[in-house]
């Protein structure tokens, strides 16, 4: 994988910039024909959209108690049923899905932002710093990312807030290998070399010579990264460490309809169905851009 | 709550009534259930009814005893909840524990169906008109499941040990009240005690918390005691598959037993505890009949039933009732009106019809209608709902309302951590309207879930605001282990020190005459419910189910016990 995508890079002697608007423009048009990656994209951005503008979709406040309308089935006023406290189901996914969506996102750029700098720092100045660093990313690498999580989550206490920290942080180290392998093959480029002969310094050459050029395996990695970083927040309220009652967060509200689901089954199925839309579209997304953005498999 | 004892007619009346009221409620259905034992002359059942605190009684004319008697033989397969933290009865108070140490252990004297204290191990004993002595004659010929007889020496080497603050058992609290505990020749104990001790009789009744052990044994095991118990009950262990179950096997040298039971070994082969913590994993195994036994909650009560595989006990759990635990020490909850002002702030109501389905009633006092020494007067002396008047209170208690609705005090909002068990669905439900609730007066409340251990071991040790809880004891005593301050570090989960409420529930250990130790007993509750030391909540009806191939148990609803002592499985 990396070594096919480093070929992409592999090409750019010269003019970088250039190539790479020319490169973009490319990848859009390949991305464009591919109906399922452009289906995932638009699924996407409607479902943010949704998310964003929940209290325009339903004006239910997601914690309103309604005793009066415990465990209704799916109806016009309640378009997703009630939960067994009368809480709009529908407008809990709304908002449930801006807790899930903006950790997961906001995991992903903690792990982009400390991978990036670690991978860059690490490849670019090899011998004894790259050799210290890649040891303790592989240490980090050696455990289960989801005991590395278990464990930050019961040192810092159950809340989104470390949900968030645990994610970003538990893969950093992969994020930093993706990108030292990329800036390795790029930092032996004359553009480089021409880039470094006329005086740049390193964070120069680091920051807007190479990491430019090294973008598209990070997009990539990063939407593979964030399809699974919705399903650990979820997974992680749906198990009681992420986010606390009454959070409307996507795992949190299947927890909460576990007890009903023989009862009351919209009350666990419609955050499903949002979690496993959200994953859906982000993995078929990646995979397009994948084929985008990799000159190989684009021929 | 209104008396207990109603007779026939007017318990036909409050049926009918129900049946025209009942309304969204699941209807209410009177448990009915084939007796095919050997009765007298006939059966009354006690019965509670859907959405009505009223005790029902409902006669069922006695059926002719068909043919074969009980037969030996059988699993009974028993739906334990949570997997106990040790069966050494001195290192746990655990309910799940409980549950399996009282057929593995065995006590001095148990409660009868009737709730009288009756001979088990010890044949007789007398109390000195001073009440300071206790002498126990026990019965002779008893061994342990190792094989080595039952002493008196065992007996006082159980209760010192017990005794120990090192021990963090749940008899520790009630031996406290014992000065020093002594054999004096092989089948002889006296007990003696610096004052009298008026539940001395309760807790030595007990066989599980105050089952005797065998001090070869424990010493033998050492630590590991509570994972290989050796005891002297009906039933004796077999194996512990951590996470899995927990298999007793028949005791064939209990030749011997209560009068109210069969003397001898008991019928079933095994007892086998299956550790399920899932509620609808236990429902799920009900339906399928794969169980024999197991708890289950009012809005799955309609489920079992329609299975027709199951009798169903309804019980009201006896001791706290599920509430809200304050901890008075930590400010602003130091502060009665603020106490007074979030009892006020509950509309139990609610939580009746919400979480319970309108099988529960609001609970005023500390202790749930079904303890023995419940006082109805907090029905009246308690805080009911009343928004306004909560709002008053906090005013005068230096709080204001900011812009954003909440009360604040020197720009402080007013915010707690609600402290709440994680897979305890019922105290999550309540605790989410509470926060609601709270809300409404101007009061922040954010919920933690923790661990059962961990939860326990916070509210104990002070290191909360506010917590659910629910303690569970037959007998009034449990306000002196909870609320005496020399229990803070305990049962004394509220870090009450008031010496006006110990002096008053020392009394109510003291006093020896039933009389006089119930007016003890119920200012108790009045100055605890005053003082809004906690916030009551719900009595609970919750529903015992027994498989329908059992036969021979008997429930007590004087007690709330089930008696598995003559029963039998039938294939």
């Amino acid at each position: 994988m990396t070594n096919a995508r480093q070929a992409g890079v592999a090409g750019s002697q010269v003019q970088p910039a250039a190539k790479r608007a020319r490169q973009r423009r490319s990848a859009w048009r390949t991305l464009r024909r591919n109906p399922i990656a452009m289906a995932a994209l638009v699924g996407f951005v409607l479902l943010i959209l949704a998310v964003i503008l929940a209290p325009l979709i339903t004006p239910i406040p997601p914690n309103a108690h309604d005793y009066d309308h415990l465990l209704e089935p799916p109806t016009w006023a309640h378009p997703f049923g009630t939960d067994d406290l009368g809480r709009d189901i529908l407008s809990r996914v709304l908002w449930g899905g801006r807790e899930s969506l903006r950790v997961a996102v906001m995991a992903i750029a903690v792990a982009i932002s400390g991978g990036t700098v670690v991978g860059l720092v690490s490849g670019y100045f090899g011998g004894w710093v790259d050799a210290l660093i890649m040891r303790i990313v592989d240490v980090l690498l050696a455990f289960p990312s989801i005991l590395l999580l278990l464990s930050i989550v019961a040192a810092l206490g159950p809340n989104l807030g470390t949900v968030l920290i645990a994610l970003g942080v538990s893969a950093i180290p992969g994020f930093s290998r993706l990108v030292r392998g990329s800036v390795l093959a790029a930092k032996n480029y004359e553009y480089v070399t021409a880039a470094r002969v006329l005086g740049a310094s390193d964070a120069y050459i680091m920051f807007t010579q190479i990491l430019p050029n090294i973008m598209p395996p990070l997009i990539i990695y990063a939407t593979v990264g964030l399809g699974n970083a919705i399903l650990i927040t979820a997974g992680l309220s749906y198990i009681g460490l992420g986010a606390q009652p009454p959070s409307p967060e996507w795992g949190a509200m299947l927890n909460a309809g576990r007890t009903h689901l023989r009862d009351a089954w919209w009350i666990s199925v419609f955050p499903g169905l949002a979690i496993f839309l959200a994953v859906l579209f982000v993995n078929l997304l990646s995979d397009g851009l994948r084929d985008a953005l990799d000159p190989k498999l684009r021929q | 709550m209104k008396p207990r004892s109603i007779g026939l007619l007017s318990a036909l009346v409050v049926l009918s009534l129900l049946a025209a009221a009942c309304g969204p409620t699941p209807t209410p259905q009177v448990v009915e259930k084939e007796v095919t034992r050997v009765v007298p002359e006939k059966v009354v059942e006690t019965v509670i009814v859907a959405g009505t605190p009223q005790v029902v009684e409902k006669v069922i004319t006695a059926t002719p005893e068909p043919t074969a008697g009980p037969v030996m033989g059988g699993t009974f397969i028993y739906v334990l909840p949570g997997e106990p933290d040790s069966l050494d009865p001195h290192k746990t108070a655990r309910t799940d524990a409980y549950n399996v140490m009282r057929y593995l252990h065995c006590s001095l004297l148990v409660q009868d169906p009737e709730g009288n204290y009756v001979p088990y191990l010890a044949e007789s004993w007398e109390m000195s008109e001073d009440g300071l002595t206790w002498t126990f004659h026990l019965r002779k010929g008893v061994t342990f499941h190792d094989g080595t007889p039952l002493t008196a020496q065992d007996v006082a080497w159980t209760y010192t040990r017990a005794k120990d603050p090192a021990n963090p058992g749940a008899a520790g609290a009630s031996l406290a009240a014992v000065d020093s505990i002594e054999a004096t020749d092989d089948s002889t104990v006296v007990m003696h005690l610096p004052q009298p001790f008026f539940p001395l009789l309760t807790s030595l009744s007990d066989p599980a918390f105050f089952g005797i052990l065998s001090q070869k044994a424990v010493e033998a095991a050492g630590d590991d005691y509570g994972r290989q118990p050796v005891g002297c009950g009906p039933y004796k262990f077999k194996e512990w598959v951590t996470g899995e179950k927990i298999v007793l096997e028949r005791n064939p040298d209990f030749n011997w037993g209560p009068p109210y039971a069969h003397q001898g070994p008991w019928y079933f082969d095994q007892i086998e505890y299956r550790i399920i913590p899932e509620t609808t994993t236990q429902v799920v195994s009900m339906e399928a009949g794969e169980v024999d036994f197991g708890a289950v909650a009012p809005s799955d009560e309609e489920t079992i039933r329609q299975t027709g595989l199951f009798t169903l006990y309804p019980i009201v759990y006896p001791g706290t009732g599920p509430h809200l635990q304050f901890n008075n020490s930590k400010p602003p909850l130091d502060d009665v009106r603020v106490r007074q002002a979030l009892n006020m702030a509950i509309d139990r109501d609610v939580l009746v019809k919400v979480v319970m389905q309108g099988q529960a009633t609001a609970q005023y006092g500390p202790l749930s209608a079904s303890t023995i020494g419940y006082w109805p007067g907090v029905e009246y002396v308690g805080y009911k709902y009343n928004l306004d008047k909560a709002r008053a209170l906090m005013q005068e208690a230096g709080y204001t309302v900011n812009a954003a609705g909440m009360l604040e005090k020197d720009g402080q909002p007013l915010k707690f951590t609600l402290k709440t068990m994680a897979g305890e669905e019922t105290w999550l439900k309540i605790a989410e309207i509470l926060q609601e609730q709270f809300k409404a007066l101007g009061v922040e409340v954010q919920l933690e879930q923790q661990e059962a251990g961990a939860l326990v071991a916070d509210e104990i040790s002070g290191n909360y605001e506010m917590g659910m809880m629910q303690v569970g004891w037959t007998d009034a005593d449990i306000l002196y282990q909870m609320y005496h301050s020399s229990m803070i570090g305990a049962l004394n989960l509220g870090q009450v020190k008031d010496p006006k409420l110990d002096e008053i529930l020392t009394k109510t250990r003291t006093t020896l005459d039933p009389k006089l130790r119930q007016q003890w007993v119920d200012d108790a509750q009045r100055y605890i419910t005053e003082q809004a030391l906690m916030a009551p909540l719900l009595s609970m009806v919750s529903y015992w189910a027994v498989n329908n191939r059992v036969e021979g148990e008997l429930f007590s609803t004087k007690i709330y016990q089930l008696f598995l002592d003559d029963a039998y499985l039938v294939k």
